[in-house]
């Protein structure tokens, strides 16, 4: 195989590698997060009830209770079910019109039951927008369903009083939305008041009432101006031992059951911690004929539970923790996302030099010296690098004079380097400039280095060719200062340190880059539009 | 023809198609595939280089002394047997730095042919750093070469300022492709290395006879100092010039390489040294790219680029050249 299909192949094999990688962890990082995010309930009825004989047929009665079960919503599931119910039939049966999920307890034995039920819920901040609202048809049945007048309910829709009012919201309303929204500002009018009798004409006639009959109230409007509604039941999520169903309202606009919580005021969307139980005008638990509900014989109760164990398993130690860098100690962090941001830096050095084609001195000092400066707080690492560099030069050119061996005289540039760092932190301090001590971090060899080959450049290829290695350099390091000085990139890398895979591609993309340097589009001019040679 | 809104820059495509060899394509192209990295030393190192020339027949400057240690740089004026011309050079030196040409002794001085004085103690220090890598690839400790000094043909004389024009040529798989005469210019300070402000003038591959030219990057057709035409001047011993250059080219077995040589006076044209990564402002030098050329060559089956018949190619790869 020849070298370039080798390192073809080898950039494919690089980029898959990262992305595998890089989808791993971002797959586990997220389901952490999701698990650290979602929250997991248990909601418990317990209902005592007696069943008695029908007069009607004492031997063979059969008595019934209906009860409604939680609905999934986009913010939350149901995960788990479970009846206790010694001796009672049970039956599922999902409601037509409204989807209700109901559960049917039967006996025909006389005797009191107390059974019980056990719902795991979870709750999540992300929507699921498999439970989302569902654009529906409601049938020419349905629709009359849900305009209909119901006296047991106490929604009145023929009623003088309501007609009345539906009149005035009308003429003020011009489309069905307004309407809607009108009835609801009406409802919303209704001041609480617990002790108030009767019901929605009361209401609207006193603007006081229940929250429950205020959600009839909207319903009931609604209905009379011909457009669909129901009354929602069901609970908000949060720790007590006795939970009280709520009551809201949805309207049918638009193809859609738009919900409106006349007891809160929330309009179109409900908050996450809403969870209904029964769509459709009835309580959570219906019982039939023959069956007696004592006073306070249903008792729901929501309380917390354990966290998915998926987030405490991430605190265990495991081998595999050795990839989490931010599991280490938070000084280490910018150190170590400065070091994962060198091969950035290279980067840069090698587009710069391969593509753009400018010359710096050292390969790697530009990238160095600005990770430094980062390192460092910029001004105090500028000035001291100022300083430095000067003596540095000054006393390189001095040193020339002394006929030194090479090593000696590095070693004295090194010493001198040295010297200069430490006394202009020290001069710093004593001015009250407090520099950072990280200043004393800048690569000293380097800089050494720099200041010898600047020397030896100057003398060699003279000043000109000097200073142009001068300005490639400084522009590198600026570009390097850049990227390398963002410290979201900085996190970013820390987290995901599979992304150098994909750098590794690109040097073996920039290795094998045959194309012309951008400064021989310059170069070479000459040649393609000949005319006069210059002289 | 004045042409007086010339561009800044041309696009990559107008390269391409004018077959120019960029460094990039240059390196991984032609060095890397023809250039076998363990024979480097042998272009790396001029006191290989010479062994091999001495090995082959081709004709090197004089070798007085290779100086590796330390202990000889005191031995030095012992060591060159009082001689008063010769030239110090670092083995591993690349772009004629550290070369130091002495022409006379001046009194207990050493004399550069430009004036410039040199005592004892000025070349034991010079030699101590050339020893100590200063000059060398990398660093890396390196021996000084003290050796005959070239006398330049008078030909070359015309177009010599403060230094000795050295003649190029480049060399695809022993196949001579390009050559040039550089011409040092006062900006370079009598080197005769393009890219520290050097001229060069494009050499004919058959007659040997100059034209075109170059200096940073720009065509030229005078000198740059002297204002001398450098062109039509004609190399002396061109033919023995190339047959040593391409002697030279099958001894080190390298596929891509420039050879420089001086024209010596009396000897003719002398190996200074080889180079594993011949710059690219030949093709300025003849308004021409390599490209075609290498396309050429690469074309030809193997025993076309053999021995004689290599001569063959010359007017063919020369081809429009002026």
């Amino acid at each position: 195989m020849n070298s370039r299909s080798l390192s073809n192949l080898a950039i494919v094999g690089f980029i898959m590698l990262g992305a595998v990688l890089l989808g791993l962890r971002y797959r586990a990082r997220r389901e952490a997060e999701i698990a650290r995010q979602d929250s997991l309930w248990e909601l418990t009825y317990e209902i005592r009830f007696e069943a008695t004989t029908t007069p009607s047929d004492p031997t063979s009665g059969i008595s019934e209770l209906r009860i409604a079960t939680p609905f999934n919503t986009p913010h939350v599931q149901v995960l788990s079910e479970d009846w206790t119910n010694a001796g009672l039939t049970i039956e599922r049966k999902e409601l037509l019109q409204s989807g209700t999920k109901e559960v049917r307890l039967s006996t025909t034995r006389p005797g009191i039951y107390a059974p019980q039920a056990d719902f795991t819920l979870r709750l999540s901040p992300r929507a699921n927008a498999r439970y989302g609202p569902r654009l529906e048809n409601l049938s020419r049945d349905d629709r009359t369903f849900y305009l209909r007048a119901d006296q047991k309910r106490d929604i009145p829709t023929n009623d003088d009083k309501v007609r009345k009012d539906v009149q005035t919201l009308s003429q003020a309303a011009t489309t069905e939305w307004e309407k809607i929204e009108a009835a609801f500002n009406l409802c919303m009018e209704i001041v609480t008041d617990p002790e108030a009798a009767g019901g929605v004409k009361e209401a609207l006639a006193n603007k006081k009432h229940t929250p429950a009959v205020r959600a009839r109230t909207m319903v009931t409007l609604c209905r009379a101006m011909g457009i669909p509604a129901r009354l929602v039941t069901g609970f908000e999520i949060s720790q007590t031992s006795n939970a009280v169903p709520r009551t809201w309202v949805e309207v049918f606009y638009n193809q859609r059951w738009v919900p409106f919580d006349t007891e809160s005021g929330y309009r179109q969307t409900l908050p996450n911690d809403y969870v209904p139980v029964r769509r459709g005008d009835g309580p959570i638990v219906i019982p039939l004929e023959g069956t007696i509900a004592p006073d306070g014989g249903e008792r729901f109760s929501i309380r917390v539970l354990p966290p998915n164990p998926l987030v405490s398993k991430g605190e265990a130690k495991h081998p595999f923790q050795i990839f989490n860098l931010e599991r280490l100690p938070v000084p280490m962090h910018t150190v170590m996302s400065l070091l994962l941001l060198l091969p950035f830096g290279a980067l840069i050095t090698a587009v710069i030099r391969n593509v753009v084609g400018v010359q710096t001195f050292g390969t790697f000092a530009p990238a160095l010296l600005a990770m430094s400066f980062i390192y460092a707080d910029p001004e105090t690492g500028l000035a001291i690098f100022l300083i430095v560099v000067t003596v540095g030069l000054v006393g390189r050119w001095w040193l020339e004079r002394l006929r030194l061996l090479m090593v000696p005289r590095l070693s004295i540039i090194l010493t001198l380097v040295i010297l200069c760092v430490v006394f202009s932190v020290s001069t710093f301090d004593f001015m009250g400039l407090t520099p950072s001590a990280q200043a004393v971090l800048l690569p000293m060899v380097i800089l050494t280095i720099l200041i010898e080959r600047f020397h030896v450049t100057v003398e060699e290829d003279g000043l000109m060719f000097a200073l142009k290695l001068t300005v490639g350099t400084l522009v590198v390091a600026a570009l390097c200062y850049l990227v390398l000085g963002w410290e979201e990139v900085g996190a970013w890398v820390l987290t995901y340190p599979e992304v150098h895979f994909f750098t590794i591609a690109a040097f073996i993309l920039l290795g094998r880059y045959a194309g012309y340097r951008l400064t021989e589009l310059w170069r070479f001019r000459d040649l393609i539009e000949p005319g006069e040679p210059v002289r | 023809m004045t042409n007086n809104r010339r561009r800044l820059f041309v696009w990559p495509h107008e390269l391409r198609d004018a077959g120019i060899l960029g460094i990039n394509q240059r390196n991984l192209a032609f060095i890397q595939e023809n250039n076998q990295r363990t024979l480097y030393p042998r272009v790396d190192n001029k006191t290989i280089t010479k062994e091999i020339c001495h090995a082959n027949g081709i004709p090197v400057p004089d070798t007085y002394a290779v100086i590796r240690r330390y202990g000889d740089v005191r031995r030095f004026p012992k060591l060159i047997k009082d001689r008063t011309e010769f030239v110090i050079k670092p083995a591993s030196g690349a772009a004629g730095r550290g070369i130091i040409v002495i022409a006379r002794k001046k009194g207990i001085d050493y004399e550069t042919p430009s004036g410039r004085l040199f005592s004892e103690g000025d070349l034991d220090y010079h030699l101590s750093t050339i020893l100590s890598g200063l000059y060398s690839l990398g660093g890396q400790v390196d021996s000084a070469i003290v050796e005959q000094r070239i006398i330049m043909h008078p030909t070359m004389e015309r177009i010599a300022v403060g230094g000795t024009p050295d003649v190029r040529v480049i060399l695809f798989r022993n196949v001579p492709v390009m050559a040039m005469v550089r011409l040092p210019t006062i900006q370079s300070e009598g080197r005769a290395n393009l890219h520290q402000g050097a001229a060069a003038a494009a050499v004919h591959l058959v007659t040997g006879r100059t034209f075109g030219g170059v200096c940073n990057s720009r065509m030229i057709a005078r000198h740059p100092d002297t204002g001398e035409l450098i062109g039509g001047l004609e190399i002396p011993g061109w033919r023995e010039l190339l047959a040593a250059a391409m002697k030279l080219s099958d001894a080190l077995e390298m596929g891509y390489i420039g050879v420089d040589f001086v024209v010596d006076a009396k000897i003719g044209p002398v190996v200074l040294e080889a180079n594993a990564r011949p710059g690219l402002a030949i093709q300025v030098a003849h308004r021409i790219g390599l490209l075609p050329r290498l396309k050429f060559i690469e074309s030809l089956p193997r025993e076309a680029v053999q021995g004689n018949r290599r001569w063959d190619l010359l007017p063919r790869l020369a081809g429009d050249d002026a």
